[in-house]
């Protein structure tokens, strides 16, 4: 053994620490044979020693019993106010329940895909039909479905959302947001955009506030599974698009009509990527 | 030092996480010590350590479900909020506070001085070698200071060090190197200082 060697086993030496017996056996004759490492060693023994000493007159310190008493007490509190987590309760699992909801909203999605297509198999063999807005009193009591695809959808999670809306957003956006983004589920009185709609019928809803000419549909999650509740600001851009982008998102198109041009409002998130669209007219 | 356990630690952070107060009790007497100890080690303050004893059992209240025993022992999850805590309140206050053992140490009154750039053979000259090889580790940069407290001090392997720190065992063992010889210069540096000095007569007589 070296003295570069003997430096790297020095401090097992001196901790006495669980070393190789033949490691040990060669540091300790190099020790012998070289003053130097002899010293090294002799400072290293010392200062164990000291170390030692140090470790055994704190030995008995610990925390003060009031510690303990204030950590019974925010012991008791959290468990007063949570109920006492099981190991497989969801929120010790917070993956289980991002399955579900993910399980949850791809439910959705196919049904409406499926109801999608079926449109778009009628569309051209029976009137479309007139493109009805949500009215705010009507979209609280049928948003029940979607909110299960969005366990987190409140309304003071969304408000951030809709303080992010472009100032020449109707006025009952607001409430539309607030009763939830993503649309609603066919069974529940579907909305449909209809651009050849020359309805007359009081039955559709009008956007209410300074541009009550507008009628639009609700906003579609661009991305599958997006939960647009979570998004803590947004902006709405008034795009035009081609009205074959009706039919990406599900929507029946009058093909007589393809070559002409639709508004549409896009969100687009703090990523600057779009996250909803609805269709205007 | 640790007397038999009957209930292990996991098995008690299971009783505690369902509610059972006992167990929490049992826990927290059985790994308090250790805990308090290493804040007390690397800070030198004793307000510092019991400030860091209560928050890092307040996390485990909260997030004992973090805890992973696959990763390394409930000990070593412990010290290592424990670490995190106390780095965090170091770099936050800058400051290091000499604890003594007795009433005659002079250094108990005196503010909190940083002890690095200074003259630590003024303050260190003046205490008994146990005080003087505690302040030498004070002294040590923190990254250096912790593997000393966790080895040294504590008893720890290095791969439970490891496990502490974050780090490997590897770097561990060579930041244990590293640092003991910055402590043996500093000590003989201490060593020689006081050779050269003329006794105080009034020592004698103490």
């Amino acid at each position: 053994m070296n003295c570069q060697l003997f430096e790297t086993v020095i401090g097992d030496l001196a901790r006495a620490a669980v070393m190789d017996a033949q490691s040990r056996d060669d540091a300790m004759a190099h020790s012998e044979a070289c003053e130097r490492c002899a010293l090294r060693l002799r400072d290293e023994q010392m200062l164990t020693a000291g170390l030692r000493r140090v470790a055994a007159s704190a030995e008995m310190k610990e925390a003060p019993a009031r510690i303990e008493t204030a950590l019974h007490a925010a012991f008791r509190e959290q468990r007063s106010h949570r109920p006492a987590p099981a190991i497989n309760r969801p929120h010790t699992q917070p993956h289980t329940r991002s399955l579900k909801g993910w399980a949850v909203a791809a439910a959705v999605i196919l049904i409406l895909l499926v109801l999608a297509a079926l449109r778009l198999d009628h569309a051209s063999s029976r009137p479309v039909e007139s493109a009805r807005d949500v009215k705010p009193e009507q979209a609280a009591p049928k948003q029940t479905a979607p909110k299960e695809a969005a366990p987190k959808q409140t309304a003071p999670a969304v408000a951030p959302l809709v303080a992010g809306f472009s100032a020449n957003t109707p006025s009952n956006i607001r409430e539309q947001q607030a009763a939830g983004v993503i649309r609603k589920r066919p069974s529940q009185a579907p909305h449909r955009y209809t651009p050849n709609s020359k309805d007359g019928s009081g039955s559709n809803p009008q956007v209410s506030g300074p541009e009550a000419t507008e009628i639009a549909t609700e906003f579609i999650p661009i991305v599958h599974g997006d939960n647009l509740d979570s998004m803590e600001s947004a902006q709405i851009v008034r795009v035009e698009l081609p009205r074959s982008a009706l039919i990406s998102f599900g929507l029946p198109m009058n093909m007589e009509r393809a070559d002409e041009r639709i508004k549409a409002d896009v969100v687009l998130g703090n990523d600057g990527l779009a996250r909803a669209i609805r269709f205007v007219r | 030092m640790t007397l038999p356990q009957t209930t292990s630690d996991d098995d008690l952070l299971r009783q505690m996480i369902a509610g059972d107060e006992d167990a929490f009790t049992e826990l927290y007497r059985r790994r308090q010590g250790g805990v308090y100890r290493f804040a007390l080690h690397m800070s030198g303050s004793e307000a510092i350590a019991e400030d860091v004893t209560q928050e890092v059992f307040i996390v485990l209240m909260r997030e004992a479900h973090n805890y992973d025993s696959q990763r390394g022992s409930l000990a070593a999850y412990l010290y290592g909020i424990s670490r995190n805590h106390v780095l965090r309140r170091l770099e936050r206050d800058r400051l290091f506070v000499p604890f003594a053992d007795g009433p005659q140490d002079e250094e108990q009154s005196t503010p909190a001085t940083l002890i690095a750039q200074g003259d630590p053979l003024g303050d260190l000259t003046r205490n008994e070698m146990i005080e003087a090889v505690r302040g030498a580790v004070l002294a040590l940069p923190a990254h250096y200071r912790e593997v000393v407290v966790l080895c040294d001090l504590h008893e720890m392997s290095y791969a439970e060090a490891a496990s502490v720190v974050g780090c490997a065992v590897g770097t561990v063992r060579s930041r244990l190197h590293r640092a003991r010889a910055m402590l043996v210069e500093k000590l003989r540096a201490i060593d020689e200082g006081k050779t050269a000095r003329t006794v105080n007569p009034a020592r004698c007589f103490a």
